[in-house]
């Protein structure tokens, strides 16, 4: 038998009242590895957390760590710790205190604790802070010692509850690229909650994406961009156009009329769908020219020039009721509002949902 | 157009006078501190000058410094300090209103605890609730444990027609037990709001965290609840203790004159006795007894460190 997964939820269901947050969820997290669960606000992402942390309790299925049942172990004795979303850093104790708590509560002796809260410092790149006052650090700085208060117990998993979240853009991506690299060096499992699927995706070695209490698709970052398991997940993951279609079989492979009869139409050699179908095509896979060897024609509606890209809005001819995003990494040459332009479709990033 | 350009000085320098620190500072907390000047500070001083004073025989105040109340109070009949009955109803005085401050915070803390952790409607309408009763007639709720309590009180006598004893309950009897209860009763409003405004202000994921960190639910609750509601804690506790400790009502229904509080002394003293001087003295030691208590709750508990943040 192979090592038993780090973390394992097997067929977890949690109810609140009437309400059902978890839905049958099956998770596996290995050691040594980045792992997001990715989802909207209220998908049941932080309930899953919570249960792995020990403060909720499933309703049914059980949660093992690497094979043992610790559904009924209560949190203090997991070996997991936290960083909360709000930091929950203890406002009546200095920076020092509030790293070596954990280690206190072990019975680790004071010149020990001493000096791994000074280690730990250094990592998170506050050293000499132990005497601060935490409610008189800034946002960055508080999330680095709650960073470093779970770390310094050396949890065998590091929970993450949208730490980042309360952060402004800029810090928060100084803050991603902060916390691999303090991944890499702890050599650490964490596992990350979040609604930010841009966090995620830079992290992740592996990730979930949850949508009402079920999971919808587990893969690396790559896997879960280019082959989505639904549109939920093509949406949510990156932007995305999903276009419905007819599917019929022909002999060259698959003919499918894009938003109803009479539309534009595309033929993939992929045959093995017919009848109603989505289409999620990501923007950066459409081309536009000015000739017209293109799928259809089509005219630009909206440009938004972004400085390293643009991001079109086209609308067919034929039908101007249906509009198509389009990101283009050619700046050089652009079209005015108004353009009519060829459009053709690159079949990479296409994935199509019966 | 100069009497213009004057006025225009005379309102710059007004409003220049005005937002100087030291103005808003004196336009702030001055009222307060006149309010308390004319109606703590003086009245106290009052106090203790008359303290030193005795009165004649048609009761007026005779202002000449004189120690007779003090040596009357502490030595009375030539008994040891500790013996003499001033002495005596001051220690239990303490230990009432030490009790009662006791099952005062015993009584509000789970209620408190129990509405800082819920939210809405349910809180005000319980908080409303539970403060109904305190509307009424503090003598009329006085009265009503003087009928609960008793040897023939309602307490006894519904235990003796349900035939749990067979005969009347000492514990129910006036006495020691009754005055606290009506006490803790009394002052339960006062503790129950200080705890809650002082629990709700806690975050409680704070618990989680140090439950998280390995802590168990006492020691989770100890090192971070306890630390974080203290001062709410005293506040609560000189609430209850320091008028409990001057209680007359409770103990004149509930004790029967089975012992007299201070606030009890003070009143015979004065009503009875016509000697102002000789109850201002009396207040004199509780004052005493209550800066004594607020600065040793004040250095255990480092409020001290609290204020200074």
């Amino acid at each position: 038998m192979a090592t038993s997964p780090l973390v394992e939820l097997n067929s977890v269901r949690k109810e609140f009242d009437s309400l059902v947050a978890v839905d049958g969820v099956d998770l596996q997290i290995q050691s040594g590895e980045f792992f997001s669960l990715l989802g909207p606000s209220g998908c049941g992402k932080t309930t899953c957390l919570r249960m792995i942390s020990g403060f909720e309790r499933p309703t049914e299925g059980e949660v093992l760590f690497e094979g043992t049942d610790v559904t009924d172990v209560p949190p203090n004795r997991r070996d997991t710790n936290m960083v909360f979303q709000h930091l929950s850093l203890f406002p009546h104790m200095t920076v020092g205190e509030n790293i070596q708590y954990g280690l206190k509560k072990s019975g680790v002796p004071d010149e020990e604790c001493a000096e791994r809260v000074s280690t730990y410092l250094d990592l998170v790149d506050l050293p000499g802070s132990e005497d601060r006052d935490p409610t008189a650090l800034s946002g960055g700085q508080q999330q680095r010692v709650a960073l470093a208060r779970s770390l310094v117990n050396k949890p065998s998993v590091l929970l993450l509850d949208e730490p980042l979240s309360g952060l402004d853009r800029k810090l928060r991506q100084h803050m991603q690229i902060e916390l691999a690299k303090i991944q890499r060096e702890v050599e650490g499992s964490f596992f990350y909650v979040t609604h930010d699927q841009e966090v995620a995706m830079t992290l992740s070695d592996r990730l979930a994406i949850m949508r009402e209490g079920e999971i919808e698709q587990v893969g690396t970052p790559e896997d879960v961009y280019h082959n989505p398991a639904s549109p939920f997940v093509a949406d949510f993951i990156g932007d995305t156009n999903l276009l419905a279609g007819e599917a019929t079989d022909v002999a060259e492979g698959t003919r499918i009329e894009l938003e109803g009869a009479g539309g534009p139409v595309w033929t993939t050699t992929r045959s093995d769908v017919e009848g109603d179908v989505t289409l999620s095509v990501r923007p950066e896979s459409v081309r536009l020219d000015a000739g017209e060897t293109g799928l259809f024609e089509a005219e630009v509606v909206d440009r938004f020039f972004q400085g390293d890209h643009v991001e079109y809005m086209v609308s067919p001819t034929t039908d101007p009721t249906f509009e198509l995003d389009v990101t283009a990494y050619d700046t050089e040459e652009t079209y005015e509002e108004g353009k009519t332009v060829s459009v053709s479709i690159d079949e990479s990033g296409v994935t199509i949902f019966e | 157009m100069a009497t213009k350009g004057s006025d225009e000085r005379v309102r710059e320098r007004v409003r220049k006078s005005l937002s100087s620190p030291r103005s808003q500072i004196s336009l702030t907390i001055g009222p307060a501190t006149a309010w308390l000047l004319l109606f703590v500070l003086l009245p106290m001083l009052f106090l203790v000058a008359v303290s030193f004073t005795t009165t004649d025989q048609y009761f007026n105040i005779i202002w000449e410094p004189t120690l007779a109340n003090y040596e009357d109070l502490l030595f009375r009949n030539g008994l040891a300090f500790w013996e003499a009955p001033f002495v005596k109803s001051l220690y239990l005085s303490y230990a009432i209103a030490g009790a009662t401050t006791v099952t005062t915070l015993i009584v509000s803390f789970p209620v408190a605890y129990l509405l800082a952790r819920r939210s809405g409607p349910f809180v005000k309408v319980t908080l409303f609730m539970l403060l109904v009763p305190f509307f009424s007639v503090f003598i009329v709720r006085m009265y009503a444990w003087l009928k609960i309590f008793g040897n023939n009180g309602a307490a006894n006598n519904v235990l003796l027609n349900l035939g749990i004893v067979s005969a009347p309950l000492g514990v129910f009897d006036y006495g020691l037990i009754p005055t606290i209860v009506a006490l803790t009763h009394a002052f339960v409003p006062y503790m129950l709001l200080t705890l809650y405004a002082s629990l709700d202000g806690v975050d409680f994921s704070l618990v989680e965290a140090a439950r998280d960190l390995g802590a168990g639910r006492i020691t989770a609750f100890k090192d971070v609840v306890v630390p974080l509601i203290s001062s709410g804690v005293i506040t609560g506790s000189i609430f209850v203790f320091v008028p409990a400790l001057g209680a007359y009502l409770a103990p004149q229904f509930l004790a029967r004159g089975q012992f007299l509080m201070i606030g009890q002394m003070i009143v015979e003293r004065v009503y009875t006795g016509y000697s102002i001087g000789y109850g201002s003295t009396m207040a004199m030691f509780i004052a005493i007894a209550v800066v004594i208590t607020i600065a040793i709750l004040y250095r255990i508990s480092g409020l001290n460190e609290f204020v200074q943040q």
